[in-house]
């Protein structure tokens, strides 16, 4: 018997997603309360005991068991058990076997199809657009409302409420867990691939290693990307694009800080401590992202990655392709941040002046004007051009539109700088 | 000093129910850890969890027995272990130690009473577990 100081790292997490996910294939999303209960049950028989036992053979199986009879009693007590008995037993009967009997492959793929299903659940249309990786978190992620409330800078009693308001809504029982096929199929997807984003997102943009429970939602996002990458249903050119994309921006996570946790810029950041097998495994995913004819937003991120990732310092990047896939981006989705990042782009070809007149130029501009970064990029265009007390000035604008502390410091510095040289 | 028995109750068999996943699984580490080092002492002599369901035997209602599970009780015991300890205060100090007290287990320290040197002496040693 192994020892439980053996398991590894995110174990208990990981089992809780994958037994509520089976245990919603086999109730019914409307079940899912009683689904997380039971697991956390579950893993509280195992925290009592497997110090005194060590570790099962199966430990996966004996939580999965152990949930699933407890769900069968709590069942049982309700009346609902009566009513749903039929179809129950039908979904229930190829579990009864004893912990031993279950075998590890067949399971294993029974896990990923119960995950997948769970995951067009949590991103379900019915779900609010808001709520879908909150619920993807706690219950395909096993992160409880604490930790979530934590990673996304939110409130408890908030995450809390959307919790409820997405449970009730399951609980009504008119959505399953059969997956979509043809067009609708493609639909729900982009559902799903907008949720994984938001996730990674929500981990990419402020971790600053301070809070390392934000890296491991881009860890989470990657984990049920590849997932869906790798099974039939998500095995597409966009999939393997929002992959890769996530995978090339993630190598590069450990570098944005310096020693002090202070925000570094690219062109500061240490690239020989970029991660070589992260880069590699996103530049295969982009590959594989070029088979057919569909282009999105996904690809022309990851490709935008994979210039930086394969650029061997700043000086080499080779800012006119990072130009052209802007504009293809801009084609697509025309929205004011777009073109803000690609007046960045402008200005490392043609100038300040040339990135002043770029911002003059987006359109919707005024939507930017609470947005710090705007005031950030402008203060650097002016700085560059010698202005030095305007850049001060609007480094501070920047500065008070903000909420993320590294951020707040990085600019303060910044402003300091610029006054230095007025 | 007198080596003597402590037997431990852990009460509450709840602790840890408002803990997520990642942090159940940090304290059962803890806990095992725990177990651990007492045993490399030899502190710990053995210990086991006990089972949700059980039945009470009493000669209350003509003797009818009352079953479990218990777990509902704050109070219910959901293992025992047995220390050997110097004293009742040495017995206190490792239990003070384990990690999940400050996840609600409460831990009751009993000592074992020593053989009575009078019946040792009349030759009934039927407890003793070292015989």
């Amino acid at each position: 018997m192994a020892s439980v100081l053996e398991l590894t790292d995110n174990f208990f997490r990981h089992e809780s997603g994958k037994v509520v996910a089976l245990l919603v294939k086999s109730l019914g999303p409307e079940h899912l309360q009683l689904a997380e209960d039971v697991v956390q049950e579950a893993l509280g028989k195992a925290l009592k005991t497997w110090p005194f036992t060590g570790v099962p053979e199966n430990p996966s199986a004996w939580i999965t068991l152990t949930a699933k009879n407890l769900a069968l009693d709590a069942l049982r007590r309700d009346q609902i058990f009566r009513r749903k008995q039929i179809q129950m037993f039908g979904a229930v009967h190829h579990w009864s076997g004893k912990v031993e009997e279950v075998e590890l492959d067949n399971f294993g793929e029974e896990v990923e199809d119960a995950l997948l299903r769970f995951m067009f659940v949590c991103c379900h249309p019915e779900i609010p657009e808001n709520t879908r990786h909150v619920l993807a978190l706690k219950s395909l992620c096993g992160f409880s409302v604490r930790e979530i409330s934590h990673a996304l800078l939110s409130n408890e009693g908030t995450i809390g409420k959307r919790l409820t308001r997405a449970k009730e809504r399951l609980a009504e029982g008119d959505i399953s867990t059969t997956l979509p096929v043809g067009e609708e199929l493609n639909i729900r997807l982009d559902g799903v691939l907008k949720t994984l984003y938001l996730l990674f997102n929500e981990g990419y943009k402020a971790s600053t290693g301070e809070n390392l429970i934000r890296e491991e939602l881009c860890t989470e996002a990657i984990r049920l990307t590849s997932m869906l990458a790798r099974l039939s249903v998500g095995n597409r050119p966009r999939v393997h694009a929002l992959l890769s994309l996530m995978l090339l921006n993630n190598a590069r996570l450990g570098t944005r800080v310096d020693h002090e946790g202070n925000v570094l810029l690219l062109k500061d950041q240490d690239r020989s401590q970029w991660d070589r097998n992260l880069i590699a495994l996103g530049l295969f995913h982009l590959t594989r992202s070029a088979a057919g004819d569909e282009l999105d937003t996904f690809h022309l991120q990851a490709a935008i990655a994979a210039v930086h990732c394969t650029s061997p310092d700043y000086e080499a990047t080779n800012w006119n392709a990072i130009l052209g896939l802007y504009d293809h981006m801009l084609a697509i989705d025309p929205s004011p941040i777009v073109a803000l990042n690609r007046a960045v782009v402008v200005a490392q070809l043609q100038g300040a002046e040339a990135g002043i007149t770029a911002v003059e130029e987006i359109r919707g501009r005024d939507q930017l004007d609470s947005y710090y970064l705007l005031h950030a990029v402008l203060a650097d265009f002016e700085s560059q051009l010698g202005r030095h007390s305007e850049a001060a000035r609007l480094t501070e604008k920047a500065i008070s539109l903000t909420d993320s502390e590294s951020e707040k410091v990085f600019l303060t510095r910044r402003r300091e700088e610029f006054q230095a040289q007025i | 000093m007198a080596v003597s028995e402590y037997l431990l109750l852990m009460r509450s068999s709840h602790w840890g129910d408002d803990l997520s996943p990642a942090e159940l699984q940090n304290a059962m580490g803890q806990f095992t850890a725990w177990l651990e080092d007492l045993t490399s002492r030899q502190v710990l002599r053995s210990g086991q969890p006990l089972a949700d369901d059980g039945f009470v035997v009493s000669s209350r209602k003509q003797g009818a027995m009352m079953d479990g599970p218990f777990v509902e009780t704050k109070e219910a015991v959901g293992g025992y272990l047995i220390f050997r300890a110097n004293s009742i205060d040495q017995a206190i100090e490792e239990a003070r130690k384990c990690p999940a007290i400050q996840h609600g287990l409460v831990i009751e320290v009993r000592p074992i009473i020593d053989f009575c040197p009078m019946m040792e002496e009349t030759g009934m040693l039927f407890a003793n577990p070292e015989a």
